[in-house]
């Protein structure tokens, strides 16, 4: 028997479209789950949250936070059989803030512009404080201290890649090759330790296509699917099993502040923000499936750093109900522009306020949605989705801080980045939790968006096809060989 | 025990046994499995509670999340939420949105306060189901191989059935194949014994027909013996004739009897000398002796006769095939020696006193050519043969060598007399052995007792009749009353109950309703009665006379059996002393004591009054008697049957050797 026939295929689809599958190139959390299934960041997070060798098997922090040095796994080997050494990291970096950026930012921007010589790079092309000391050794120089370094370069964009023929490749388990519009085949790399025994087409799925998709056998998997989006009706079909995962997705909605714009007025943006709350409290089915989705202003999670207790959050939210005459009667003056896909619609809330839309407004898909965020001067609304970050209350920066690697134009607010720019020096654990606090009040107070609540992804799966041993999805995880063929 | 009867106690109870100690064992470690499991999913929210007290307190939602993680994935819990009142504060795996969430029996509930926090509460569930789903497949697999056992067992059962009994039932009688090699083995075993049983049963019947034969002939035997006693007044040849025709027909019954006996051939094939047994010479003689006139009865000259009537109740302790052989070889001995084929060879057992001790001779006397005297010194020696021509069997020289061996062995002495012209005598003397418990010595009568025989031969009755009358000759006539019938004596006896009387009942009545011992121990007579039968070497008959206290007369003996008339007399003192002076002194103490005594003055006029002296009688005997040892003759008292000896001397008692059976050495003076 040939090694080929013993090999199964799976058919996995994603709630969401990667967009980029260049991990330098990566700004969608849908685009960071499937790179994980290609690429290796230094550290992993593994199920109880401690950071655990990925490609490097160990480091080393100096005490102020400034110096992070990577022992290479150079065991590891790319899926042409090269193996791993500590160089291809700079070099892929490097790379990378070369490329157009997809978002406002470059996706690796975050990390790098605090890593010492950084300001020559466009002239050197090179970053001083990035060397590759030998074949196993990384040191990582900062500028100025950094506690969250290892926490962002767990992420999948700081892997390591190599241009092969104009395809990356990387460490992970599987070799992915784009075999057609929103499809991706997914083979194992046979260098791969462990080696996955499926392989697997992956496509994107719409929300109300799920349960359908997988009775009728056309998808094995629904993998890393918003959780509000799906009807609690797959509890009906015998054959379908669910994973739910954590809190992983911040439900907003971004409004356009730039100058010039409707909600370039604070005194708008607070309004809107007590009105959607007020709404949505009084409709509790209105974020969605309950089960996976619930309201919360705060962008922080409950029991995270930064959390505000809910009196002073309402007390916040509240302030804005003096603004709301004056923003409905100047929406209703100048009819707002609205960009929104199927699966969340924001009309149902400016009917019930009276608010009438501008002709302009109309539904996109997801794909058009993000680039409308990114580019940020066609819509003055737009409901999305960001992901939530790990632990350290840093994560936010991602979206509202100044270099943020997914920050979008809308949203920018000098305020808030100031004070995310702040945080980013805290390196006294015992001081995060209050400094985050003035942060997440901040952004309550600022509103560079409207923190709607928070989502759990969820995986749906053919039981009588698909095996798996796991039973919660991780955020920031998007591993596929979880799921074995049976 | 039928197949199913068998299978249900072999094979299905067992089973039923294991399956339900399986169940019960399985239930006690369920149950103690179970209490575990709780016991430690207990311990783990709790510790879980502990530790998310510190993760909380530090405000780390990654080490909360992955210790509800940690939760969930190593106890089989469903879900792991922290709640504060009924809101999702951290939720894994659940679909709820909230914390109000029931408990069922397939799921177990567990919420335990966070240490540190007002609120907060850590609810798990747990899946009892897979929790105790592998005891489960381990009772499943257990009752699976208990049903498969009971399949097993009565598909067996079912194939036994059609395909071994009941096509054996068919086939077992026919000759078609059994289809099974070891049924058609068997069939051929079960036909093999099944024809050895029928030929057994067939000589068994022969057996028994031959005993009953042999039996029914020796009462009228018997008689024909006394008669010929009586026939002193008839010619030499008639009496002759009829005296060989008796002999004949004694012969004929002895061979029908040896050939009725069951283990005859076994006990022949055995090792003679595994087995010594108390024997009745008699008994023992008379059977080779016929066997012997059997063979050499083509011989018309050669007569072999018995002489046996002093043989009664001479009983020896041998090895019996290897004394029979002795004799058979000893008269074979005497056949030879005659050189004409002619001659008469007498066998004789009697008892005869040897160094005072008494003893059995049995002695073979032929009247043929004799042996040289030379000769005679080496006969008895290992491979000397005398008068054979050629080594045949009975030739080797190991015949007379291997009888004197025996009858050494057997503590006697083994003697050949011979002369030359005149004939040779055999005597082999054996120690006689104390007759067993149920042999009658003699009967003892009084001249008033009543004998009543009771036997369904008539000839029996005939014998006692003219033992009696020849015991009565000139006497006082002793009274004898005879039965034939066991109901007729049963009414009789009941009905008078004599005292002085004694009963001489048969163990045999053909076509009666039960046998002499039956009959005896209903009328309760055990104590006047003794059991005349041939059949006294039988085992069970045996016991039940030792069980009833009994007495036997081997019935071939009954005319033979000595019958004393009681004519014994107690006396305070027997005195055996040639001093006349002591005769009158004793006669005076006696009468001054008014003891009652009787005087001998030499060792003959003892021995010719002894048998009327009373055997517990004190003998006192001189030591110096005229012309013999009063030390020798005490001896010979002794071996009468006389227990309390003295020897009396006028001399120092320490002067004389006392032996072991004198009770003391006195001096002459009236004892006591």
């Amino acid at each position: 028997m040939n090694r080929k026939s013993e090999i199964k295929e799976l058919k996995i689809a994603f709630g969401g479209y990667w967009k980029s599958i260049h991990p330098g190139l990566q700004h969608t959390l849908v685009g960071d789950l499937t790179l994980s299934n290609q690429f290796e960041a230094l550290v992993g997070v593994n199920e109880i949250g401690v950071y655990v060798p990925l490609a490097a098997v160990s480091w080393e922090i100096t005490e102020d936070f400034t110096k992070f040095r990577f022992k290479i796994d150079t065991t590891k080997r790319f899926s042409d059989g090269s193996y791993l050494k500590a160089i291809d990291f700079k070099s892929s970096w490097e790379q990378s803030l070369k490329l157009e950026s997809k978002s406002a930012n470059s996706s690796l921007l975050d990390i790098l512009y605090k890593v010492e010589g950084f300001e020559k790079f466009s002239e050197t092309g090179s970053i001083s404080g990035l060397k590759a000391n030998s074949d196993d050794v990384l040191e990582i120089k900062f500028s100025s201290p950094f506690r969250m370094a290892l926490e962002h370069l767990s992420g999948n964009r700081y892997s390591a890649y190599k241009e092969k023929v104009g395809k990356f490749i990387g460490t992970g388990a599987y070799v992915i090759e784009e075999i057609g519009e929103e499809v991706l085949k997914l083979k194992p790399n046979p260098f791969y330790e462990n080696s996955p025994k499926s392989e697997i087409l992956l496509t994107t799925v719409k929300a109300d296509e799920v349960i359908n998709s997988l009775s009728n056998g056309t998808l094995d998997v629904v993998a890393y699917v918003m959780g509000a989006t799906i009807s609690s009706d797959f509890n009906k079909v015998n054959n379908i099993s669910t994973i739910v995962g954590q809190d992983a997705l911040h439900r907003a909605v971004y409004t356009n502040n730039q100058l010039g714009k409707f909600f370039s007025n604070k005194e708008h943006r607070l309004a809107l923000q007590y009105l959607m709350h007020k709404f949505i409290k009084s409709n509790p089915n209105y974020l969605g499936n309950p089960n996976f989705t619930k309201q919360d202003p705060q962008v922080y999670l409950p029991i995270q750093s930064g959390r505000l207790n809910d009196e002073e959050v309402v007390k916040i939210v509240d302030s804005g109900k003096k603004y709301v005459d004056a923003f409905i009667k100047a929406a209703n003056a100048n009819p707002l522009i609205l960009m929104e896909t199927h699966e969340f619609s924001l009309r149902p809330f400016f009917d019930s306020i009276g608010i009438k839309l501008s002709d302009k407004s109309r539904i996109v898909e997801k794909s058009e949605l993000i680039d409308l965020i990114y580019r940020g001067d066609a819509a003055d609304l737009i409901p999305g989705n960001f992901g939530v970050a790990s632990g350290d209350p840093d994560g936010i920066y991602h979206k509202l801080g100044k270099s943020g690697a997914i920050a979008s134009p809308m949203t920018k607010n000098k305020a808030v980045e100031e004070i995310l720019e702040e945080g980013r020096a805290l390196i006294q654990k015992e001081k995060i939790d209050l400094f985050y606090q003035k942060v997440n009040k901040k952004i309550l107070e600022e509103v560079p968006l409207v923190h709607l609540g928070f989502n759990k992804t969820i995986a749906l799966y053919r039981n009588d096809k698909v095996s798996t041993e796991q039973k919660v999805l991780r955020r920031n995880a998007g591993h596929l060989f979880i799921f074995q063929a049976k | 025990m039928n197949i199913k009867v068998w299978f249900d106690k072999f094979q299905k109870r067992p089973l039923k046994i294991s399956g339900i100690l399986l169940l019960l064992i399985w239930s006690a470690f369920a149950l103690k499995s179970y209490f575990a499991i709780l016991d430690a999913q207990d311990n783990f929210v709790r510790n879980t509670a502990n530790l998310l007290s510190m993760s909380l307190r530090s405000k780390d939602r990654v080490i909360s999340e992955g210790l509800l993680d940690a939760l969930l994935s190593q106890n089989n819990a469903s879900f792991a939420i922290i709640c504060d009142g009924n809101k999702q504060v951290v939720s894994v795996n659940s679909i709820q949105p909230d914390c109000n969430i029931k408990s069922n029996i397939f799921m177990r509930q567990v919420g335990v306060s966070i240490p540190g926090s007002e609120s907060y509460v850590l609810k798990t569930e747990f899946d009892l189901i897979s929790i105790m789903s592998p005891l489960f497949v381990i009772l499943g697999i257990s009752l699976c191989l208990v049903v498969i056992g009971f399949y097993f067992i009565y598909s067996a059962q079912r194939r036994i059935l059609e395909d071994i009994l009941n096509p054996l039932a068919t086939q077992l009688l026919t000759n078609e194949d059994l289809k099974i090699h070891e049924l058609t083995e068997l069939r051929v075993q079960v036909r093999k014994i099944t024809s050895l049983e029928a030929q057994k049963a067939v000589v068994l019947a022969l057996k028994k027909n031959n005993l009953q034969v042999a039996h029914d002939i020796r009462s009228p035997l018997s008689a024909l013996n006394m008669v010929i006693e009586t026939l002193k007044d008839q010619p030499e040849d008639k009496r002759l004739l009829i005296r060989n025709a008796v002999q004949r027909i004694n012969d004929i019954a002895n061979n029908l009897l040896e050939k009725g006996k069951e283990n005859k051939n076994l006990i022949l094939e055995q090792d003679d000398r595994k087995f010594i047994n108390n024997e009745l010479l008699t008994a023992l003689a008379d059977l080779i002796i016929s066997e012997k006139r059997i063979q050499y009865r083509e011989k018309a000259n050669i007569i072999i006769e018995a002489e046996l009537n002093k043989a009664y109740g001479l009983f020896g302790e041998v090895y019996s095939g290897e004394l029979k052989r002795a004799i058979s070889n000893a008269i074979n001995n005497s056949v030879e020696s005659f050189d004409d084929n002619s001659g008469r060879v007498v066998v004789t057992i009697e008892p005869i006193i040897e160094n005072y001790i008494k003893m059995a001779q049995i002695s073979i006397k032929d009247n043929g050519k004799g042996i040289p005297k030379n000769i005679l010194s080496k006969i008895g020696e290992t491979g000397f043969s005398f008068g054979k021509e050629t080594k045949t069997e009975s030739g080797s020289g190991l015949g007379v060598a291997h009888a004197k061996k025996l009858i050494q062995d057997l503590g006697g002495e083994f003697i050949i007399e011979s002369e030359l012209g005149r004939g040779t005598e055999v005597k082999m003397r054996l120690p006689l052995a104390q007759s067993p418990s149920w042999f009658l010595d003699k009967i003892k009568i009084s001249k008033t007792t009543l004998f009543v025989s009771v036997d369904d031969d008539l000839s029996i009755h005939q014998i006692w009749s003219g033992r009696l009358k020849s015991l009565s000759q000139g006497k006082e006539k002793i009274d004898h009353l005879s039965f034939t019938s066991v109901q007729d004596f049963k009414d009789w006896q009941e009905k008078e109950n004599p005292q002085d009387v004694i009963y001489l009942i048969d163990y045999e009545f053909l076509n009666q309703k039960m046998n002499g011992l039956e009959l005896i121990e209903a009328l309760q007579i055990q104590n006047k009665s003794v059991l005349v039968t041939s059949r006294f070497e039988e085992p069970h008959v045996k016991e039940k006379t030792e069980q009833l206290g009994l007495k036997m007369i081997p019935k071939t003996l009954s005319s033979i059996v000595p019958i004393e008339i009681e004519n014994t007399e107690k006396y305070d003192a027997v005195l055996i002393d040639d001093d006349s002076l002591i005769h009158m002194t004793w006669d005076m103490a006696a009468k001054m004591k008014n003891k009652k005594i009787i005087k001998f003055k030499d060792s003959q006029s003892f021995l010719n009054s002894e048998s009327q002296i009373d055997r517990q009688t004190p003998v006192y005997i001189d030591v110096d008697l005229k012309g013999e040892s009063g030390v020798d003759l005490s001896r010979k008292v002794h071996a009468l049957g006389f227990h309390h000896i003295y020897l009396c001397t006028g001399y120092a008692a320490s002067s004389i050797d006392k032996p072991a059976f004198v009770q003391a050495i006195l001096g002459k003076d009236f004892p006591g």
